[in-house]
């Protein structure tokens, strides 16, 4: 390291010296607006090949000092108009070259950011989606970086998952392409790969999970690129298989005065929905139901007597009891649970809240040619639609660059966040406060007459004193920072040097108070831990840029790369503790437990990509990266990543000129190979030994893990077939694409026998397919005829995405939680239950064989106590003599009786954003759909159980079974549920298609000398709402929903999953 | 000039890293080729083969003692837990995961037995008496997990190797109960020659000693209805054993004072590795999730909550509180869950005695040693009518419930006496007949080896 320093050093030494001995001279010009002929202001002005680039200002006009004497090129560039170059001869008095810029609909002259470079819109051969973030939270803002991805990308999934704040959004770049590798994107910002994942101490149920990820904060990204197919990843190699994000944040810009940008907004939230549950009466009565219809409700008291008790009376009726009776056999059981009459609470609404938001940003952007500046700062808050939950983000960033000679331009790049996640329990614990107060009883009052909690709940633990005296706080730092130094080796051709680091610690703290929740028994419980994750980059790059000829250009890079990645978790956790004031560990009186790790993984690289352009019209690009990783197995050490691609602008053929209606038409074609490795333990492919299986706090080692030389990579072949058209003079830009990714080597965990001692192996066994198309249009519906003249766009994205495992260890299907299952020929994580095929409305119509042999065509033995108002089952499979499947109905319902009864994935998602503007005002709306996707409701397994489990139910069961109510969907209330009508079955399987207003927004600009008066340069006031309206049949809460957010296999599932919040926010940006 | 700086870059990447940077060395472990080559290594390897047994979901910690019980007739269901109620309702399906649990920790345990078995004799530097002593524990704990596998599941595969290369060999297919047992007997003579006396005070707690071994095979011998070597291996245990009855049956499970005279083999549970029993069984009031509770009128004609006499000293650790909200009180730690449990305890020895006599003909003996278990739980002697063999047989099982409640032999037991026509009368209302008096082989287990057989019915 430190020999390279003193390389650098030289080099720069060297660099600076000869700069002054050149002639250098000026160049000038002003830069106006087809059409109107205004001044177009912010446009980049660059000299080609060189590093000399300013901004125009508010008369369009620039200044290039310093340029080398000579003929130059300078080209001038703002999204949303065409580039245009000019050539002027630089000497001893100033050279000038103004440009006209047309708009530019398909943005075929923006820059694209690919790996390891950027090249031209028009000559990106792979398929890449390009958003500037700016025009996206300009008008809607957002949290996060996915939630600017979300709906805007065709081929982009993105999934909220839940309403938790501060959690993990899952993104899945044309489907899921792992089972156990993980399906999330790499992002790389500034050229560094991104530490992401979930690194929460908090073990709070299988809940929503947090993600290093949501420490970006989006009004400081100048462009996310999401390389989508083979030949744009492939250079990212072993970590492409899920597609890449690429991230690159805002940089300083030479201008006259720096731009000094205030953003500010507030908003409301609240549920957008929220399902009935039943009061306290319709509680009562359907318990009561139940247990007189399983008999629970009569005691024999003998010699004939029976005493009818139900399970609930109210607290002054005249409740039979076993003393009215003389002596009873059993006084234990006379006596029903008395409720009081004037308790009826409606939980859900108890933890809901109407909850703010807010965000505030400042930044200022500026500079010469020589250094130039961008600073900003934010500070995001948002509390939670249920009390107790919230985040809190701060972001500062600092990005500098130094153009220390003509040769040598010196940046970094540098941002520290600091994030605060007040969570709780949830989901599939029985201490979460939304998942408690769906479950929680109507007849329970929240507090006792003397205004303590009540917490002699019949059900659940009170939700409201779960959210208010416990805590589960996780807090991060975030340092990410980069230092890159360019040096212009030839004309053309640039040697770069990139250290980048990104150094993620976060704290997590949780707190269960002696009074109510999970340590009650133990006086109170506290844990503190603390993860750290490392992440160092040293990587080197020579780019080059050449024009061979005049039909010829060439261009491509070589590089290297070195990775250390390490990470450390350690945790402590006490109970004891004197009082429910005291929340802090140093309290606990006693030290139950504690932990830590420490595990690495390296990786080296040596990549490399060669692009060939021949006359504008054929462009070919090869990539191929080679990665060595210390998590593959020895026998596998390295692997290899090559791809291909070309692009053919039939548009620039002479033929083409003769009509009118294609303005635009290139065609596109890539092949190559990815690979994923996130799924990998660091030490995965060793046969080892552990500690920790200590026994009776004396210490202990015990197999740990078998040994798999051959662990490698999963792979992943993708072909991409593509085109972009323009029509009607480019006011109509269509972009389609085709692609099918055969991914094989899956990792998997196959279970191996448990009579070997160990569970499963990690190999490389499984075999997955994903097809698809995704369209993009855009269109300028109406073009402005004049400036602030009347604007409308409209963006419309689809696609399409089958995926299919194809291939699993011995065709074993694997299981994700509640029916989410992965199986050959199904798609992955499909689900699967029996099927229901109505109720039973007649004791006729049910079998009580138990062997099966005597049912009737069509009827099967259940169980039993099945009665009329139990749900039927389909039986579709038996078993023959030898156990074997037989695919036939065996007259019995059984495990094998399971069946495909819904997927989660949609066959058509996507997003349409209209937006208008004019005289000042703009307005848009982004829709966002989901189309043919269902969604296992998890809650109803309970909220349906009627009668059952004493969770409130749903108001399904207002429909149920009853003699008089001869229901055919809902089943009868019943306190055994001997049939299991609440077992995993298709009664819970709902459509989860939906459409839903995800923004709409209305602003307006003051005019420029309006603001000027005010000494402002731009000033913007707006209002927005989020998930404003929402289309769907789906009868929970929100059909955007998984509740096991970072599962693979487990999609579109809900378990007591916060829901998203409407919002309504109003904003006012400034600029000076 | 260019290749030069890429070279450099690599170079530096390079010392960036450390020796070997593909290969870095894992912090947290060892390999496992080097793993049992000390004497230290054997030794802390021999604490890990019982620490097999403190898992929840198959050990000790929890279903081990519950499940038992819930199957039968002294716990009910009151819980959340989909395993929970497949067992209480004696619908378990093959997929239950809490019996794969017992069937896993079972072979976790035998498989760190297996490697030590393997591995002890070769070690330098262990003297030969620890060296066999080891392996007699070793022996030990694979007799007791097969011992766990055999009353559940029925035949299971028998494994006695250590695999550490998975090829189709380690798709062993079921061997026979009777296998098993004799598997069981032979594993348990050999660690009774070679392990420490309890009397010797050498062993520490919660491990092997000639007497856990002894009282195992005892009981062993019992359930292959082998009277007579039952009868001895109990009665020699009673009469010559360091073991007495402790005086307080409260006592026997007070995790305040633990330690008495009467435990043969316990599994010691401790803060940072605490059970989950109290927390199962106390209600929320009281920190706990009362996922199971005892059985009342409503699951069963003969509930737990009416079983005792009103003077039974036990009674108090059967249940607190009364009607739908007892909840069952033997394991009481429900903050750290530091209860020790029994495997096996003096009492029960009383107990496989008095059976193995009734069996035998040897009434008054037996019932010589239910009363001497009734009087130190505070109760009367058994009723002077009780005087069939059949009579005192169900007193023999009437008083191992009583005594035995919540450590694991409910269901066990029923199933032992359903020769006796009311037995099987009871166990037909509960409905555990046919199929049902065998848990199913975990399916994950019958998808993973293809030479296994599912139990009938499942």
């Amino acid at each position: 390291m430190t020999r390279l320093r003193t390389l650098l050093a030289v080099a720069l030494t060297l660099a600076l010296a000869p700069a002054a001995a050149f002639a250098q001279g000026t160049i000038r010009g002003r830069v106006t607006e087809q059409g109107s002929g205004q001044a177009l202001q912010g446009v980049q002005v660059t000299v080609v090949g060189g590093s000399q680039s300013v901004v125009t200002n508010q008369q369009g006009a620039y200044v290039l000092n310093n340029v080398p004497a000579g003929q130059r090129t300078v080209r001038a560039a703002r999204i949303g108009f065409a580039a245009q170059t000019r050539t002027v001869t630089v000497g001893a008095q100033p050279a000038e070259a103004n440009f006209t810029l047309g708009a530019d609909v398909l943005g075929l002259d923006e820059v694209v950011v690919i790996g390891y470079g950027q090249v031209e819109r028009r000559t990106a051969t792979g398929s890449i989606a390009s958003i500037r973030p700016d025009e996206v939270t300009q008008s809607a803002p957002t949290a996060t970086i996915e939630n600017v991805l979300q709906g805007r990308v065709a081929g982009v999934q993105v999934s909220q998952n839940s309403g938790v704040p501060g959690s993990a959004i899952s993104v899945r770049v044309r489907g899921s392409s792992s089972i156990t590798a993980g399906n999330e994107p790499l992002y790389v910002i500034d050229g560094v790969p991104l530490i992401q994942g979930d690194f929460s101490q908090i073990a709070i149920g299988q809940t929503q999970g947090i993600d290093a990820l949501s420490d970006l904060n989006p009004n400081e990204i100048e462009s996310i690129e999401v390389l989508k197919d083979a030949s744009a990843a492939a250079i990212y190699g072993s970590r492409a298989s899920n597609g890449v994000v690429l991230v690159t944040t805002k940089r300083g810009r030479a201008a006259e005065r720096p731009d000094i940008r205030l953003q500010t907004y507030y908003g409301v939230q609240e549920a957008w929905r929220q399902p009935n549950y039943l009061n306290a009466s319709e509680y009562i009565e359907v318990y009561n139901e139940g247990y007189t219809a399983d008999g629970e409700a009569d005691v024999d008291l003998g010699g004939g007597d029976v005493l009818h008790i139900n399970l609930f009376g109210y607290q002054g009726d005249d409740i039979p009891s076993c003393d009215d009776w003389g002596a009873p056999t059993d006084p234990l059981f006379c006596d029903a649970i008395e409720v009081d009459p004037n308790v009826d609470t409606d939980w859900v609404d108890e933890v809901l809240q109407s909850a703010p938001m807010s965000n505030l940003f400042g930044s200022i952007a500026g500079g010469t040619e020589r250094a130039r500046y961008y600073v900003s700062g934010t500070r995001f808050l948002q509390d939670g639609i249920v009390s107790g939950y919230g985040f809190e983000r701060m972001n500062g960033r600092l990005n500098l660059d130094y153009t220390a000679s003509d040769r040598l331009t010196l940046g970094t790049s540098v941002a520290l966040t600091r994030s605060n996640i007040e969570r709780a329990r949830g989901d599939n614990t029985i201490y979460g406060p939304f998942a408690n107060a769906i479950a929680s009883a109507p007849v329970d009052a929240v507090y006792n007459a003397d205004g303590t909690y009540n917490l002699n709940t019949i059900s659940y633990a009170n939700p409201v004193a779960l959210n208010k005296e416990n805590r589960a706080e996780e807090r991060t730092f975030h340092v990410l920072g980069n230092l890159f130094a360019d040096y212009r080796l030839l004309e053309g051709v640039t040697a770069r040097a990139n250290f980048g680091l990104d150094q993620y610690s976060l704290r997590g703290y949780l707190y269960d108070s002696p009074i109510v929740g999970a340590a009650t028994g133990s006086n109170g419980f506290g844990q503190v831990g603390n993860s750290y994750a490392t992440k160092v980059l040293t990587e080197g790059t020579v780019s080059w840029n050449r024009d061979l000829n005049e039909s010829n250009l060439f261009s491509g890079v070589v590089g290297a790369s070195y990775e250390n990645n390490d990470s450390e978790f350690n945790q402590v956790f006490g109970t004891q503790f004197p009082t429910s004031s005291f929340k802090q560990l140093a309290s606990a009186s006693t030290i139950t437990g504690g932990s830590s790790s420490i595990t690495e993984y390296n990786l080296m690289s040596f990549f490399g990509r060669l692009q060939h352009t021949w006359r504008d019209r054929f462009t070919t690009t090869f990539n191929v990266r080679a990665d060595g990783s210390s998590r593959f197995g020895e026998n596998n050490r390295w692997g290899v990543f090559p791809s291909a691609s070309v692009l053919y602008r039939l548009s620039d053929e002479g033929f083409f000129a003769t009509q009118q209606v294609v303005s635009d038409l290139a065609l596109r074609a890539s092949y190559g190979r990815t690979g994923n490795q996130e799924g990998l333990g660091n030490f995965a492919s060793l046969g080892l030994y552990g500690g920790g299986a200590n026994y009776g706090d004396r210490p202990g080692i015990a197999p740990a893990q078998l040994a798999n030389p051959d662990l490698s990579w999963e792979k992943t072949d993708q072909l991409n077939l593509g085109f972009d058209a323009g029509f009607l003079d480019d006011r109509l830009g269509l972009t389609f694409d085709w692609y099918r990714k055969n991914t094989s080597d899956l990792l998997l965990n196959r279970p191996i026998p448990l009579s070997t001692g160990f569970a499963t192996i990690t190999e490389n066994i499984g075999e997955m397919v994903n097809k698809g198309f995704e369209v993009a249009l855009r269109a300028q519906i109406v073009r402005p005829s004049r400036r602030n003249g009347f604007e409308w766009t409209s963006e419309l994205n689809v696609s399409h995405n089958k995926n299919e495992v194809t291939q699993l260890y011995r065709g074993e299907p694997i299981n994700g939680n509640f029916v989410a299952r992965v199986e050959e020929g199904q798609p992955l994580g499909f689900f699967r239950g029996w099927k229901m095929e109505g109720i039973f409305q007649s004791e006729d119509e049910i079998c009580y064989d138990n062997t099966g042999a005597t049912c009737a065509p069509g009827s099967a033995f259940q169980s039993a106590f099945t009665v009329p108002g139990d749900v039927k089952f389909a039986d579709i499979n038996g078993r023959d003599a030898d156990g074997e499947l037989t695919g036939l109905p065996d007259g019995l319902i059984t495990a094998d009786d399971q069946t495909y009864i819904g997927s989660p994935w949609p066959d058509y998602q996507g997003g349409w954003t209209n937006s208008v503007s004019f005289a000042g005002f703009d307005a848009s709306i982004f829709t966002q759909f989901s189309m043919g996707n269902d969604v296992y409701n998890g809650n109803r397994e309970y909220t349906d159980a009627f009668g059952t489990f004493i969770d409130n139910n749903s108001d399904h069961a207002r429909n149920r079974w009853t003699p008089d109510n001869p229901s055919t969907t809902e089943a009868r209330a019943t306190w055994y549920d001997d049939n299991d009508n609440v077992r995993s079955s298709s009664r819970f399987v709902e459509d989860g298609s939906y459409v839903r207003i995800k923004n709409a927004v209305l602003g307006y600009n003051l005019p420029e000398n309006f603001a000027g008066r005010m000494g402002l340069r731009t000033m913007r006031v707006y209002v927005q709402g989020q998930n404003l309206v929402t289309w769907t049949d789906y009868s929970g809460f929100d059909p955007e929903v998984n509740f096991n957010g970072a599962a693979s296999i487990t999609r579109g599932i809900d378990f007591y999953t916060l829901p998203q919040a409407r919002t309504l926010t109003v904003g006012l940006n400034v600029g000076f | 000039m260019k290749y030069g700086f890429l070279g450099l870059v690599a170079a530096a990447a390079l010392l960036a890293g450390c020796d070997d940077p593909l290969n870095p060395t894992p912090q947290q472990n060892i390999p496992q080729q080097e793993a049992l080559d000390t004497p230290e290594e054997i030794r802390v390897a021999t604490n890990a083969m019982y620490d097999a047994f403190q898992t929840c979901d198959g050990g000790y910690c929890r279903n081990l003692l519950i499940f038992p019980d819930l199957y039968a007739d002294n716990l009910r269901f009151t819980g959340t837990y989909t395993t929970d109620r497949e067992v209480a309702t004696h619908n378990v399906k093959a997929d239950n995961g809490a019996v794969a649990g017992i069937w896993g920790a079972a072979y976790d345990g035998i498989n760190r037995a297996n490697n030590i078995v393997a591995a002890v004799a070769a070690v330098d530097g262990l003297g030969a008496d620890e060296a066999a002593s080891i392996d007699a524990e070793a022996r030990f704990v694979r007799a007791l997990n097969y011992f766990t596998l055999v009353k559940f599941f029925g035949g299971v595969p028998l494994v006695t190797e250590p695999e550490w290369e998975i090829s189709p060999s380690v798709n062993v297919a079921r061997n026979t109960e009777g296998e098993i047992w004799s598997f069981i007997e032979s594993e348990l003579t050999a660690a009774m020659a070679a392990l420490p006396l309890a009397a010797d005070g050498e062993q520490p707690t919660g491990r092997a000693t000639r007497e856990a071994a002894q009282a195992l095979k005892a009981r062993a011998h019992l359930y292959q209805r082998e009277w007579q070597q039952a009868y001895d291996l109990a009665n020699d245990l009673i009469e010559n054993g360091p073991f007495a009855l402790e005086d307080d049956y409260g006592a026997l499970f007070n995790y305040q004072s633990e330690g008495t005279d009467e435990e043969i083999l316990s599994i010691p549970f401790t803060t940072t590795d605490g059970n989950s029993l109290a927390f199962w069984f106390f209600p929320s009031s009281l920190g706990g999730r009362r996922g199971v509770s005892p059985s009342n009128s409503g699951t069963t004609s003969q509930p737990l909550l009416t079983a005792f006499a009103a003077n039974d000293e036990r009674r108090a650790l059967a249940f607190q509180g009364s009607g739908n909200s007892a909840y069952a009180f033997k394991y009481t730690d429900v903050a750290t869950g530091t209860d020790n449990v029994p495997v096996i305890r003096l009492g029960e020895v009383y107990l496989i005695r008095a059976e193995a006599a009734a069996r035998l003909g040897l009434l008054e003996q037996a019932i010589d040693d239910v009363n001497t278990i009734r009087d130190r739980a505070g109760v009367a002697p058994l009723a002077a009518s009780i005087d069939t063999q059949t009579e005192v047989l169900l007193a023999v099982l009437n008083e191992r419930r009583l005594e035995l409640f919540y450590e694991g032999h409910r269901f066990f037991d029923l199933k032992r006496f359903m020769d006796i026509p009311s037995v099987a009368t009871y166990m037909s209302t509960l409905g555990l007949t046919g199929p049902k008096l065998l848990f199913p082989i975990p399916q994950r287990e019958i998808d993973a080896n293809s030479a296994l057989d599912q139990n009938p019915g499942y």
